[in-house]
């Protein structure tokens, strides 16, 4: 196991590397974007020389990995934050992202679990088929949909909650009351996919243990319909659905581009987009490599908790 | 049995999510945010400021820096237009017709002082308007109190121009009309000298060191000197301040050997920082530095002595010879003996103008390369290219010789004889001579700007500017805290930047408002500065009645749905409106609709030859677009009012680059505006051919103007068959070929795809029945960077997009479309310095003549210092009315809409005017009232029909 987690650690550094080669490359074939103005050309000359962008990209590469090698400097934002290291400006937008998928995570996996088990143990009833013709709604439609739809009517015409999320100041931190109940709109946005995937993954996963062979024998045992079901067939069920939701999880820390600019969430979301279109190479190489290196990750963690989770799947597990 | 541990563990995981308690908590999250609507409506506090006036807007995107010396964006200005204040600021006159300078921080208006300073800054005797002596505010202050004297400006500009920084909003003073006198000399220059680091690699024995401090060349600087040879490395200091490296720093008694060194020679720097190593500090120098390469740190710093840097020569710099320079033969033959003569294609600029092409870009216009042909057809370019090209050394230049000398004459003087010889009247124009200094070396003393006291400061201007522009130019800032400057400094390269205004924190602003909270991404909040003198009866420039507004809370959103929602919901006090809000709020009371001075168009590629090459893409026929008539057929199937009205927000239409924002004489007539001239309006009547007087269906000019819409179907039609035969007759199309019309925008968008979907209609009914019908395909690309480039070189076929300009100079927008030496010129298959119109006018005051100039030099006429310049204003609109109607009858651009800004506003406020002027706008916070304060506002919006505004 020890040799397994090792090599895809191994492997996944090398996909990073990999991931940043082609990307640093590519940003920086990218043209400057166009100055008419002819003293600010020659200022953007002047930083782009003194930034060594003149110079070869290989050159340019090297000197990018010496300074993360040497001094762990991804180097500062010219763009998104003037003189701002990218350090700060990946940090400083984090938490608001962070908040709102944690709190969207804890509202959509025990709701789309239930609805899940809801539909399993009610197949082919009007339950199941109510909670199916919702779920593949949800499935089907874009979150910005929801967002829209939500902000307009819950947040504009029914006034129950705010358009957008508050901002600190006015309400005295992120984890106040007041900011919470801001950030409703955007946790439901982001949850109803969320929703929608689990409750389908569940109900399937749910119905075919229902089915199985154990669980005859578990009625046969004496057991009632409940206890068969919460002792043996969830139980079974939840050993593809939990590294979905640890996947999940994982992804906190990635924000919604589109959920974050409709509720003016001050998150990442944006970050990657508006550093290649204003062509703020550092901060696009730190959003890549941190990005990057989560996605990899949540993979490992991913495999793995199949192993913990079913010791029949156990990498070099010895029989 | 340690196995079955584990599983047993494992199973007790799983188990977690079927368990009572689990259960529990998942039925109370789930609860928790059914009720959480209910609990939030329940949630309202009372607000603590109701009695204040507060205003509330947004802006899409959050400033990065607000420092007025490099800030250039939008939202960059954003915050300095409430924390800071010119000089001079322009408001709505008081029957809020017009506009109205008014002192702030200045008081009273500058004077001419050009007369006491003949003889010094390049003033002649006679010269007026040149030095201006401005006397400040007395009552002026930072928001901390502190007085702001005539120092702080002059030290401020310093910076603002510094060589060092290389501020972008250095161009206002260094280039163009308000180009401050030797501001640009001290922009340029750079020291003659350098210190280089040596590098790991280099190696040096003990003698060659010796040598190099005996010729006083090794200096060490803690602040400058990069503690590796990498870009962007620490320097020493920046390195020993990170507490994990110090280790590296210790030597074998555990002192440190920075600490060691920095006692002893810190305050030895010289005014740029550097030490310089002799004979009795260098054994201390070797010892200490000696340290840091025996550590771990040996791998990047082999030698004691790389630390040190090297003082030599800067790098080279070229500077062009200029047209009005003179050479004899001897002088060049002895800068050729002295190898001070040189010349490149990628770099030396054909024209001596800024922005101007390089000799290679131009080339590579193929309009312009016939000036490049001798008499056997040859292209002069093409024969030095393929010599000499690959001579050329590091910096792009090639030498020039005894040996090549003749030879670079020879050709360059087929360009000198060509009808460029007007801009490059000598051979040797296009050389450049190799010095190591970047420019004439100007201390600022020489530059024109000097305290006198306190109070007063005088300004010195290479042009003579009138009062009425000095006051203009100084409604701009270029003030700073020096304290704060100062503490943000760092260096990136060779340019020294400063982090001065990024945060609230390291910003001091001197205006009617200031920062009080600032959060990333989100939310400004400004509040009155109770410090600005605008606000103390009895201080000098007093504002009675102005400014009521107490607070600004600015709150960032980037999606214009989401901020009309809170605009709707009464938590913002101004939205923006976009084309598809407009059919709910065409007719609101609220609604305000101002003009920018932008002219959104299309420009073609007319270029024959240059469209046949991009017809290698086999996406269809391009060349038919050099056809005038098959463009002209296009501009006729427009509408630009329905354009304007349902497709670019409500914008007017356009048919001309000249919208009505555009002023001929603003000094001394605030109605001089260009396109209600009669001159202007005609030139447009005559460019669609409406007849007007007697008889005619119209019967003045200005009923002809306004019958104009520039959309004809039926003569469009007629123009495509007629560009259809012509095109068929000139090889220039092929029966049953597509065409395919690329229209270039930086980027894509729902705005323009209805533009596409509204031309490509149009465009199938004017050919429907004609031998085009169905075979013209136009399609909205994006192309972020370089489209302007691009279509100027012929490499694409079409760009939508705007030019602006300023205000009061009409003809220096139709310079965008003249001037040669311009990258704004993009109209490829146009040559403005060889096609020529006439022009019939009074010029002298000696009875109407008719004259013929190119393009550019009509533009140039009357520009500063044009033979026309000083001419009365019927003069101006004759040649300008000419220039823009001959641009335009070619129908290689096509304006289409005015840029145009739809602004919603609430009823909890009043702006000073519903009609927006270009100078004033609505007169902003200064004027605006209020109905509501923030307590009744409240409760006005508790009644949501109190909040309709359709």
């Amino acid at each position: 196991m020890a040799k397994y987690v090792i090599k895809r650690i191994l492997l996944m550094f090398f996909t990073l590397f990999v991931i940043m080669t082609i990307c640093f490359v590519l940003v920086k074939l990218l043209e400057p974007n166009e100055i008419l103005d002819v003293t600010q050309a020659e200022r953007e000359e002047a930083i782009r020389e003194a930034l060594g962008y003149n110079k070869p990209i290989l050159v340019q590469y090297l000197i990018y990995w010496k300074n993360i090698l040497t001094a762990f400097d991804f180097g500062v934002s010219f763009k998104i934050e003037y003189l701002g290291s990218v350090n700060d400006v990946i940090q400083d937008r984090l938490l608001p992202t962070i908040l709102i998928n944690l709190y969207a995570l804890l509202f959509s996996v025990p709701l789309g679990i239930l609805l899940g088990i809801a539909a399993a143990l009610k197949k082919n009833r009007w339950q199941d088929h109510v909670i199916s013709t919702v779920v593949m709604m949800f499935v089907s439609v874009p979150s910005f949909v929801y967002a829209f739809i939500l902000q307009y009517f819950l947040g504009a015409k029914l006034g129950w909650f705010p358009i957008q999320m508050a901002s600190v100041s006015s309400t005295g931190g992120y984890f106040t009351w007041e900011m919470f109940s801001s950030m409703i709109l955007p946790i439901l946005a982001l949850s109803f996919g969320s929703i929608a995937s689990l409750a389908r993954f569940t109900r399937a996963e749910l119905a075919e243990s229902l089915t199985s062979d154990y669980m005859l024998l578990a009625r046969a045992k004496g057991l009632t319909v409940g206890q068969a079901t919460i002792r043996h067939a969830l139980k079974n069920a939840m050993v593809p659905i939990l590294p979905t939701i640890i996947a999940m999880f994982a992804n906190i820390l990635t924000g919604s581009l589109i959920i974050e600019k409709i509720f003016s969430v001050p998150g990442v979301g944006g970050l990657y987009i508006q550093s290649i279109q204003e062509l703020d190479y550092n901060v696009f190489m730190a959003v890549t490599v941190f990005y990057t290196f989560i996605g990899l990750a949540a993979n490992i963690i991913v495999d793995l908790s199949y192993g913990f989770l079913d010791p029949r799947i156990r990498m070099g597990a010895k029989k | 049995m340690a196995m079955r541990e584990k599983i047993f563990t494992e199973v007790k995981f799983v188990k977690l999510f079927t368990q009572k308690p689990v259960a529990v908590f998942l039925a109370a999250v789930m609860l928790c945010c059914l009720l959480l609507p209910v609990l939030t409506a329940c949630n309202k506090k009372t607000s603590e400021d109701d009695y204040l006036y507060t205003y509330r807007e947004y802006i899409s995107k959050f400033p990065t820096t607000w420092n007025t010396h490099n800030g250039t964006t939008d939202a960059d200005e954003y915050i300095q237009g409430y924390t800071e204040i010119g000089l001079y600021d322009i408001t709505l006159s008081e029957d809020r017709t017009t506009y109205a300078f008014i002192d702030e921080m200045a008081t009273g208006d500058p004077k001419d002082i050009t007369s006491a300073n003949i003889g010094k800054y390049g003033i002649a005797e006679g010269e007026t308007g040149k030095a201006w002596e401005i006397t400040l505010n007395p009552d002026a202050t930072f928001e901390d109190g502190t007085r702001i004297t005539a120092e702080d400006y002059v030290w401020s500009m310093e910076r603002l121009i510094s060589p060092e920084m290389k501020n972008s909003g250095a161009s206002t003073f260094i280039t163009g009309d308000n180009e401050l006198y030797n501001a640009r000399n001290y922009y340029s220059f750079g020291s003659t000298e350098e210190y280089f680091k040596i590098n790991a690699e280099t190696t040096y024995t003990d003698d060659e060191i010796n040598q190099m401090i005996e010729d006083e060349l090794l200096y060490f600087s803690f602040t400058k000197t990069p503690i590796f040879d990498t870009e962007g490395s620490f320097t020493v200091e920046g390195h020993h301040n990170i507490e994990s490296q110090k280790k590296y720093y210790l030597n074998e008694d555990g002192e440190d050997v920075y600490d060691i060194l920095y006692s002893k020679y810190s305050n030895q720097a010289n005014e740029l920082g550097y030490i310089l190593i002799t004979k009795e500090n260098v054994s201390d120098f070797k010892t200490n530095f000696s340290v840091l390469s025996a550590s771990a740190l040996g791998v990047l710093i082999p030698n004691w002595y790389d630390l040190l840097s090297v003082l030599q020569a800067a790098s080279p710099v070229y500077t062009k010879i200029t047209a009005e320079t003179e050479y004899t033969e001897d002088q060049l033959n002895q800068m050729v003996e002295d190898e001070l003569l040189y010349f490149s294609f990628s770099k030396t600029p054909i024209f001596d103008s800024e922005g101007s092409f390089t000799v290679e870009g131009h080339h590579n216009i193929e309009s312009q390369r016939k000036f490049y042909k001798n008499e056997a057809g040859e292209d002069v370019y093409d024969i030095l290219y393929k010599k000499y090209a690959s001579s050329a050394n590091e910096y792009g230049y090639i030498k020039i010789t005894k040996e090549n000398f003749a030879d670079f004459k020879t050709n360059f003087s087929v360009l000198s004889a060509s009808a460029l010889g007007a801009l490059i009247p000598n051979w040797y124009d296009l050389l450049s001579i190799i010095s190591y200094e970047e420019s004439v070396e100007t201390p600022f003393d020489n530059v024109g700007i000097y305290k006198k006291d306190d109070t007063h400061f005088v300004m010195v201007f290479v042009n003579s500017l009138t009062a009425w522009q000095v006051k203009y130019l100084l409604t701009d800032n270029w003030l700073v805290y020096k304290k704060y400057y100062e503490e943000g400094y760092s260096q990136q390269g060779s340019l020294t930047v400063t982090n001065y205004g990024t945060t609230s924190g390291n910003y001091m602003g001197y205006g009617p408002y200031k920062l009080s909270a600032y959060e990333k991404d989100k939310e400004i909040t400004f509040v009155r500065n109770e410090n600005w003198y605008g606000y103390k009866e009895g201080a000098t420039n007093y504002h009675a009645g102005q400014f009521q507004t107490d607070k600004i809370v600015c709150q960032i959103i980037a999606d214009q749905a989401t901020a009309l929602l809170e605009f709707e919901a009464g938590n913002l006090d101004s939205v923006k409106l976009t084309t598809n809000n407009l059919s709910k709020y065409k007719f609101s009371d609220y609604l305000l609709k101002r003009t920018a001075s932008n002219t959104w168009s299309i420009t073609f590629n007319s270029n024959a030859e240059k469209l046949k090459e991009i017809e290698k893409d086999n996406a269809g026929n391009r060349r038919i677009l050099s056809v005038t008539d098959f463009r002209k057929a296009i501009s006729l199937c427009l509408d630009r009012s329905y354009i304007g009205q349902n497709i670019l927000a409500g914008s007017a239409a356009a048919f001309s680059f000249i919208n009505e924002n555009y002023y001929y004489d603003i000094e001394n007539d605030a109605n001089s505006i260009y396109r209600n001239s009669e001159q202007a309006k005609q030139s447009i009547v005559n460019l669609y051919g409406v007849e007007y007087g007697e008889g005619k269906t119209y019967k003045t000019l200005d009923e002809a103007y306004r019958a104009i819409t520039g959309y004809d179907i039926d003569s469009a039609k007629e123009y495509f068959t007629q560009a259809y035969t012509y095109a068929k007759a000139n090889g220039l199309y092929t029966d049953g070929e597509t065409i395919k019309i690329n229209i270039y925008n930086n980027a894509t968008s729902a705005q323009l795809s209805s533009l596409e979907q509204y031309m490509q209609t149009q465009i199938d009914t004017a050919t429907k029945g004609t031998f085009l019908s169905g075979k013209i395909k136009v399609e909205f690309k994006a192309q972020q960077s370089g489209r302007l480039e691009s279509i100027a070189q012929g490499q694409i076929e079409a760009v939508y997009y705007s030019y602006s300009g300023d205000y009061n100079d009409p003809n220096g927008m139709l310079g965008n479309f003249t001037d040669a030496s311009k990258t704004t010129l993009i109209e490829c298959g146009f040559d403005p310095t060889t096609e020529t119109f006439e022009v019939t006018c009074d010029f002298k005051g000696e009875g109407e003549e008719t004259l013929s100039k190119s393009y550019y030099d009509w533009q140039k006429s009357i520009s500063a210092g044009g033979t026309y310049a000083n001419a009365s204003n019927e003069v101006k609109l004759a040649i300008m009315s000419a220039l823009e109607f001959n641009l335009l009858s070619a129908f290689r651009t096509l304006p289409l809409c005015v840029g145009t800004d739809l602004t919603l506003r609430s009823k909890k406020v009043n702006y000073a005017t519903d009609t927006s002027n270009i100078f004033a706008m609505y007169g902003g916070v200064r004027l605006m009232t209020y109905n509501y304060n923030n307590g009744d506002w409240n409760n006005f919006c508790k009644d949501k029909n109190n909040l309709n505004y359709a």
